[in-house]
Formats: C-alpha cells, sequence, structure tokens
C-alpha cells in the first residue's frame, strides 16, 4: 500500500502528488494559459506579441461598466439576502423541537439540484405567464400576462437573483445548522444565566459565535454567482449581460482576436472574486485578532 | 518465552530539538514483566513503539532471543500490544475483534471461533462474542482488547497505560487480571506506566525513565529502598534528604552524625534520605536520634502525616494514628541505621 | 444593562412569527419545483389557466423516444460522472489522508491550493485550458472533459476525506500492524470500513458536481459530448416548456434521491466547500 510502508515517514508527497498533479497542471495552467491569451499571445493564430490592448478594448466598451455592475448588483444582492434568510431560518429551525428534522432536510433539499435546473424553475414560475402571474390572474390583479412585472430576462436581473437566492439560503443554511451545532447550547445558557434577554442573547452571543462560519459560507456563495455563466445565460436580458455571459460571447465569436477580449474577461472575473476572498481573509483575521484581545 | 534485549537505543524526532529517547539499554529476561515508569514525556511510550516496530530507532537494537529485530516489520515481530483506549474496531464483533490477528494470518475460520472463546473465558468474559463492541463497559471494552493481544500468542506484549483510563476499582480488578494472565502464560511484557504504585504492583524490574535517560533499572525493592540517585528517589515519593557527607560508616551533617548499617557505595559529600514510614517517633533510640517539632499533622485514616522540624530541616514522618502528636508539641525522631540510604549529590 | 429586570420589548418572541418564517421557506423551497412538475403533464397550458387544460404524457414519451436522444445522454453522463468520481476518489483519498493525518512543511500552502479550484470560477479556467487541450487533441474527447471534471472534483474529494482521517484515530492502524496485519490487511479491515461513510458522501458528491456540470462540459467538450446539462439547455432554449420539466425532473431526480439516502451521513462532509457549484 501506498502510505503504509515505513510508518514513521510516510510518503506525504507521493500522496499528494497526483491531486497536485491536477490542481497546478489543470487548474493553473487553465489560468496561466487565461493569462497570456488576455495578453494576445496567441501563437494559433500567428500572434505572439504581448500587450494590454484587449484588456483596453474590453474596458473601453459602453457595455462593460453596465455589465460589470449588473453582475456586482446580483452577487452582492443575492448573498445578501440568501445570509439573512439563511441565518434567520436557521434560528427559527433550531428553536423548532418539534418536526426539526423534516424541517432540515426541505431545508437543503435543493443543495443537489443543478443552478440549470433552478433557472429553468424559476423560468416557470416568475415569467409573464408564469404560475404566479397565473395565481394573480385568479386573484384578479391582473387581467393580461403584460400586466405582470418583468421579472425574467429583465434589466435588473430579478429571476437571476431569485434563482441564486434559492439555492445559496441554502447553501448557507447548511453551514449555519452545522455552525449553530457545533456552538451548542452553553454560552447561551451562560448569557441566560447572566441575565440576557433572548435579543441580547442573539446579538451579544450568538451573532457574533456564527459570524466567521457564515462569512466564509457567504464569500464562497458571492464569489460563485460573480462566475458562474448558465443562469444569467438563461434568465438574463440581452442588455446589460452579466460578465461571464460577455466572456463567453466573445469566446464563441467568429473572430479570433475577440479571444483576447474573451480571456481579459475571465482574468477580470478572476481577480475580482480573488479580492472578494481577500477581503474576506482581511476582515476574519481582523475579527480574530479582535476575539483574541 | 522470548528474551528481549534493548541496546543503546537512540530516537530523536525528524525536527525534534532533544532526542526522545537517548542511549536505552535493557535486558528483560524472558517471561519477565518489566515497567517502563516515568512522567509523561519520558521516552516510555516511545520505547514500546520501538519495540512494536511501529519506530525505526536512529541506533541502536532491538533482539527478540539475541536476534536483531529491526529489520521485521511490526505485523511479522510477534508483539501486541494493548493501548490505553481500548480501540475495539467498531464495525467488527466482539468476536471478530478478537480473532482479528488469527484473522489476518489466515487461520481457519472454525479454529478462530475455538481460541476467541476460549480467550474471551481467560479474560473472564465468557459468551459475549457476538456482542457489538458499543454494548460493553469501560472495564470489559479494555478485557476484550487484552484477549485480542493474548489470542496471537505474542513473544513480547506491550501494555500502553492499559489501566489508566479505568475508575479505581476496575482499574484494580484489571491489574491482578493482567498480572495473573502474565505470569500464568509467561508472556515477556513491558508496561508503560506514569503511575509507581501500579510499576511497583505489577513489575518484576522497574525501568524509571526522565527527560529520555535511564535513571535506574531494578526490581522494585531496589528501587524504592536503593535509589541509585536523588532523581530517583524523588521520583519515588522519598521526602526526607539530609545533606552531609560519608565518612567510612558514618553519615556527617549539620544534624549530627548517623551510623550506617553498611558502608556505602559512594563517599564524601552526599545525602541521606530516609523514607517518611522508616522514621521512628518517641522513642529514644540507642543511637541516631534527633530532637523536632511537630509543625502540621495530618489524618489519613490509617497513619498520621507528620511534618516536623529538626534544625533546619523539613522531615516528614509517616506514624500510627493510635497515639497523635499535635503541631507545636515536641517529638523525639530515631533514625533506625539499616533503614538509611545514601545517594550521591545532585550534580 | 438591566439585570433580571423585567423583560425586554423584544422577549419573549412570538413562536407566530418564527411558524410563519418556516412556512415561508417551505414554501419557497418547494415552490419552484411545483411549475416543472405540473408542465411535464401538460398537452396544453395557455394563461391564466392555473392547472394545464389537457393533461399528457406527450413529454414523457418524447423522453425515451430515440429522436429526443436523451437515452445517450444519459449514457453519457453516467459515464463521465462515474469516470470522474473513480479518479477522483483515488486521487483525493490520498491526499485527504496527507492533509488529515500528517503535520508537514507546505501545509498551508497546499490547503490553499486546493481551495482555489472551489472559489475561483472554474468558467474562467476552462476557457485557457480549452487552448492547451486543442493542442494536444484532448478537446472535444470524452477524456479531455473528464480531466476538466477533475478540476473542481478533486480537492472537494481531499477535503471531505481529510476531515474524515483528522478524525481517524491512527493507533486502530498501529494495532491491526502488531497484531500481525499487512498494510495491504491494514486498509482492507481497518481503515477502510472506518473511513468509508465519508468516503461514500465525498464520492456522491463528486458525482453530483460532475453530473450537473454545464459550462464546463459545454467548453471542453465543444457542443460533441452531450451529457443531459447539454441537452436540457438545448431544450430550455428551444422552448418547448413540457419535454424542458419533464428532463429537468430526470434530471434532478438521482440527486435528491442520493440527497435524501445520504442525509443521515451528511455530518460526515464540511458543509462548506462542495456543494457549491452544483
Amino acid at each position: 500500500m501506498f502510505w503504509s510502508a515505513d510508518p514513521e515517514r510516510p510518503r506525504i508527497w507521493l500522496m499528494l502528488a497526483p491531486m497536485l498533479v491536477v490542481v497546478i497542471l489543470l487548474f493553473g495552467g487553465g489560468l496561466f494559459f487565461a493569462l497570456i491569451q488576455s495578453f494576445g499571445y496567441l501563437p494559433l493564430i500567428g500572434q505572439t506579441s504581448v500587450s494590454l490592448g484587449a484588456y483596453a478594448t474590453v474596458v473601453r466598451q459602453p457595455s462593460f461598466l453596465a455589465s460589470l455592475a449588473l453582475t456586482l448588483y446580483i452577487a452582492a444582492a443575492s448573498t445578501v439576502v440568501a445570509t439573512v434568510l439563511a441565518v434567520a431560518v436557521a434560528l427559527a429551525i433550531r428553536a423548532t423541537t418539534r418536526g426539526r428534522q423534516a424541517l432540515s432536510f426541505i431545508f437543503q433539499f435543493n443543495l443537489p439540484i443543478p443552478h440549470l435546473v433552478g433557472a429553468i424553475a424559476v423560468a416557470d414560475l416568475l415569467s409573464q405567464s408564469g404560475l404566479l402571474a397565473r395565481v394573480a390572474a385568479a386573484f384578479g390583479l391582473i387581467d393580461d400576462p403584460g400586466q405582470f412585472p418583468v421579472l425574467v430576462f429583465d434589466r435588473w436581473g430579478a429571476g437571476i437573483i431569485a434563482e441564486y437566492v434559492w439555492k445559496e439560503t441554502a447553501f448557507i443554511g447548511v453551514t449555519v445548522l452545522a455552525v449553530l451545532h457545533a456552538i451548542g447550547p452553553e454560552y447561551e445558557e451562560l448569557a441566560r444565566s447572566l441575565g440576557a434577554n433572548r435579543w441580547q442573547r442573539l446579538r451579544l452571543v450568538l451573532l457574533p459565535l456564527m459570524l466567521p462560519g457564515v462569512l466564509a459560507a457567504s464569500v464562497i456563495a458571492f464569489a460563485f454567482s460573480f462566475g458562474a455563466f448558465e443562469v444569467p445565460y438563461l434568465l438574463g436580458a440581452s442588455y446589460p449581460q452579466a460578465l461571464p455571459v460577455l466572456a463567453y460571447k466573445r469566446y464563441t465569436a467568429v473572430d479570433l482576436a475577440a479571444r483576447a477580449e474573451a480571456m481579459a474577461l475571465c482574468v477580470i472575473i478572476t481577480l475580482v472574486a480573488g479580492a472578494a476572498i481577500v477581503a474576506y481573509l482581511h476582515v476574519s483575521r481582523r475579527y480574530l485578532r479582535r476575539e483574541s484581545d | 518465552m522470548t528474551a528481549l534485549q534493548l541496546a543503546n537505543l537512540t530516537k530523536t524526532y525528524p525536527g525534534a530539538s532533544a532526542p526522545a529517547l537517548r542511549d536505552l539499554s535493557l535486558d528483560v529476561a524472558p517471561g519477565e514483566l518489566v515497567a517502563l515508569l516515568g512522567a509523561s514525556g519520558c521516552g516510555k511510550s516511545t520505547t514500546l513503539r520501538l519495540v512494536a516496530g511501529l519506530l525505526i530507532p536512529c541506533r541502536g537494537d532491538v533482539r527478540f532471543d539475541g536476534q536483531s529485530v529491526l529489520a521485521t516489520p511490526p505485523e511479522r515481530r510477534g508483539v501486541a500490544m494493548v493501548f490505553q483506549k481500548p480501540l475495539l474496531l467498531p464495525h467488527m464483533s466482539v468476536g471478530e475483534n478478537v480473532g482479528f490477528g488469527l484473522r489476518v494470518r489466515g487461520e481457519r475460520p472454525a479454529r478462530i471461533r475455538r481460541r476467541v472463546d476460549e480467550l474471551l473465558e481467560l479474560v473472564q468474559l465468557p459468551g459475549i462474542a457476538a456482542r457489538r463492541p458499543g454494548q460493553l463497559s469501560g472495564g470489559q471494552e479494555q478485557r476484550v482488547a487484552l484477549a485480542r493481544a493474548l489470542i496471537v500468542e505474542p513473544r513480547v506484549l506491550l501494555l500502553d497505560e492499559p489501566f489508566s483510563q479505568l475508575d479505581a476499582g476496575l482499574r484494580a480488578e484489571m491489574r491482578e487480571l493482567v498480572a495473573g494472565l502474565q505470569r500464568r502464560l509467561g508472556i515477556t511484557t513491558l508496561l508503560v506506566t506514569h503511575d509507581q504504585e501500579e510499576a511497583l504492583l505489577l513489575a518484576d524490574r522497574i525501568a524509571l525513565l526522565d527527560q529520555g535517560r535511564l535513571l535506574q533499572y531494578d526490581t522494585p525493592r531496589g528501587l524504592y529502598e536503593r535509589p541509585a540517585s536523588l532523581a530517583v528517589a524523588r521520583f519515588l515519593g522519598g521526602r526526607n534528604f539530609i545533606p552531609g557527607r560519608v565518612a567510612g560508616r558514618r553519615f556527617l551533617s549539620d544534624l549530627g552524625a548517623f551510623e550506617l548499617a553498611t558502608e556505602p557505595p559512594v563517599q564524601g559529600a552526599a545525602t541521606l534520605t530516609i523514607r517518611p514510614e522508616a522514621l521512628v517517633l518517641g522513642c529514644d533510640g540507642p543511637i541516631n536520634r534527633l530532637r523536632g517539632m511537630v509543625t502540621a499533622a495530618r489524618y489519613l485514616g490509617a497513619r498520621m502525616r507528620y511534618q516536623i522540624q529538626a534544625g533546619p530541616l523539613a522531615l516528614e514522618a509517616l506514624a500510627d494514628a493510635a497515639t497523635p502528636y499535635h503541631p507545636g508539641s515536641p517529638v523525639n525522631l530515631t533514625l533506625p541505621p539499616e533503614r538509611l540510604w545514601v545517594v550521591a549529590r545532585d550534580e | 444593562m438591566p439585570i433580571g429586570g423585567a423583560p425586554s420589548r423584544l422577549a419573549p418572541r412570538p413562536p407566530l412569527l418564527r411558524w410563519c418564517l418556516l412556512a415561508a421557506m417551505v414554501v419557497g423551497m418547494l415552490l419552484p419545483i411545483v411549475p416543472l412538475a405540473l408542465w411535464s403533464f401538460a398537452f396544453r397550458w395557455s394563461f391564466p389557466d392555473l392547472l394545464p387544460e389537457r393533461w399528457s404524457l406527450r413529454a414523457w414519451r418524447y423522453l425515451v423516444a430515440p429522436e429526443s436522444q436523451v437515452l445517450p445522454a444519459l449514457r453519457d453522463s453516467l459515464l463521465l460522472a462515474g469516470a470522474v468520481t473513480l479518479l477522483a476518489t483515488l486521487i483525493g483519498v490520498p491526499a485527504g489522508r496527507a492533509l488529515g493525518m500528517y503535520r508537514f512543511r507546505g501545509r498551508a500552502l497546499v490547503e490553499m491550493l486546493i481551495l482555489a479550484p472551489l472559489i475561483v470560477p472554474p468558467f474562467a479556467v476552462s476557457l485557457g485550458i480549452q487552448i492547451v487541450f486543442i493542442r494536444y487533441g484532448l478537446a472535444d474527447t470524452f477524456l479531455g472533459v473528464t480531466l476538466v471534471h477533475l478540476v473542481p472534483a478533486t480537492p472537494y474529494m481531499a477535503l471531505v476525506m481529510a476531515s474524515v482521517f483528522a478524525n481517524f484515530d491512527r493507533q486502530y492502524e498501529d494495532l491491526a500492524r502488531t497484531l500481525g496485519a499487512r498494510p495491504t490487511q491494514v486498509w482492507r479491515l481497518v481503515t477502510m470500513p472506518a473511513v468509508l461513510p465519508g468516503l461514500v458522501v465525498g464520492a456522491l458528491f463528486v458525482f453530483l458536481i460532475s453530473w450537473s456540470q454545464y459550462a464546463l462540459t459545454l467548453i471542453i467538450g465543444g457542443g460533441r459530448l452531450v451529457t443531459l446539462p447539454m441537452l436540457l439547455f438545448a431544450f430550455a432554449r428551444s422552448g418547448d416548456n413540457a419535454v424542458t420539466a419533464a428532463l429537468s425532473l430526470v434530471f434532478i431526480a438521482p440527486a435528491v434521491l442520493l440527497l435524501a439516502l445520504i442525509a443521515r451521513f451528511l455530518g460526515a462532509a464540511p458543509a462548506a466547500g462542495g456543494i457549491r457549484g452544483l
């Protein structure tokens, strides 16, 4: 067997090697080639010079800022809403004694459902002829599909946000439930014995204890919704488009030179997602330092 | 029965600044039970793992019947280990756990079943082979772990603090069981413990380790009554240390001269020691007399423990509780020559 | 702040609020599935009817008909997810053991390397990989798509197994060896049974990561490898609501089923991290 030949000197790097090959070669290689292509280095079409031209082209397009703003807005709005809902629902489930298991299951039941299906379901639910519009019509609120608010393929990405909230509430919620379970009831009981009321226990004890875990899950959700492509591709308006959709469009353009622009967009997406992680690490470190003071 | 020999064993863990074990040499006779005694971090568990083959020494050798086993992997050394935790495999029944060692040797199932029953009988848990580990109490679990080790008829049995997680009553019971089985089966055994009472009770000989060094290797009585150094005496609960020097069969100190029963191995500057229970209170002996004052008295049930100030020295004495002395009362002390022991002054 | 005084205005919180929240959660979570279920059996369903005017099995019949290509896509999806799961397990289990059981120099760096593919959008990376895969003839092939699926799958498996091995007491292995078990026997009889629940959970989620992957398959498969999500996407854009809905249900059925099966094992896997991207 791979690892037990010498009990004392396990071949740690041998055990890690296959995974490091995957991560460094495939993931690192992918990033690297996206980067050099974004600088215009495309030997396939005979371009070997290096420039920032693609970035200049991309950034100067009037649609870029609108796309960046939309993507940031979608990711931020869906993450904030999902986080608040997840924390609230997880606390509610925790406070429930009867049916807690069934509630937890429903809470996380959509975790394995792909975003693709989520997007289709949201379209069937929220479009102007969707289920909600029909319910509105049944109550006599509207007579015609056109009177129902545009929630899918709309300028403000309402459908996209709805899909992300649906999925990410479950994702963040499962994390929050695990965190709450790990915290246990003791801290709250302690606070209670010291005279803290329900609100004080939540604000001064539970929320601070939950914060690191909740923040980590939220940042992952943010980075995902910022860089994912299926949902805005299916539910987004034709203008403005989310950055990943823009990148994919440039990538599939007939014009091979557009490739560098697609890669430049990819690099920008990666940088923003990376910045979110760095910001998270910074905040969480500062938070932890304050804790240990 | 196997003779176990450790020769100049040295072990430094990768990245550690000091060796965990330095130059340990130990001879264990066939069928002997040797306790490795010391505080945590003294190197006793390291020694056990070196014998088992779970660690490889930096220098030195481990020999079974004179043959080096360093090149033999742990599964072929013929040792069996019992750990602090019972470590019963949760996915196997009690019987499967006990039979584990025979199963991996490819024994026939019928023979395994028979041996499992025999061994469970031996540890006084007959008929529980079909149970799950989760259904056992802590003491039962540890006895099953013992049966699992004994079933392979190990050449050397390694016990790594096997009693430390049991409560007092069970621990005494388990000690009796292990001691009885070990004598009966005649298995050469190393017992790691930090409990001196346990070592004194069970071991034929005790190896006292401190910071990776062997301080003394002797019988329990030898260790207790004739410690080789001040450190040994301290570790085994010595309280009374009188500085001075040896001149022939006399020990000269600030408290006066003391007669010794024999001429001690050390001469010159040394420390005189006597066990608290060996101090005789009250009666005036012909020699080695001291006068002191009781500064504290504690009732321990069978005995009283006294703190006695004698000149500049604080001594501790254990005496019968029938005629107690009270704090503040003067007391006569006698130090019987045959109970005195001299160790070299600490370097 | 008064201690032991009158209860504050906010406490006791009425359970009514809690029940409303939980009811809203149940409705919100399940509601999006309702139109899918209805549409899959609808023949005609025009506005503003709440339920279809005519029910039919047309969509379901179409799914199994040869012209829909669903069955070959189902087969390819299963093969792909199976291959990815197998490879990710073989790669991720030893890596997880190294990370979960040993301290070593460079550990923090390795952990960062593993987390990166789970956080950086794989979409961007796959565009970069594609050009290299073209050169080595891996683009548009089953093998190429398998490899690119390993990017999110392997780190997830490694992380799950790291947490599993971190909770595994190595003394069990020592004990088995001293009792005479060879290394292979130690793995088979002791280590494997102990880590199996975590391994199964990890493998199931890795399967789902591959099963649900759209963007990576699209970019590296170039439309040649038609998995279920590719087909589903095409139906969704074609506007046939009934077939899209039916295929959606087929697509999520194994996932929800697996979750129901392993819900009690779920504690063995870290909740955060890998479920993302499904």
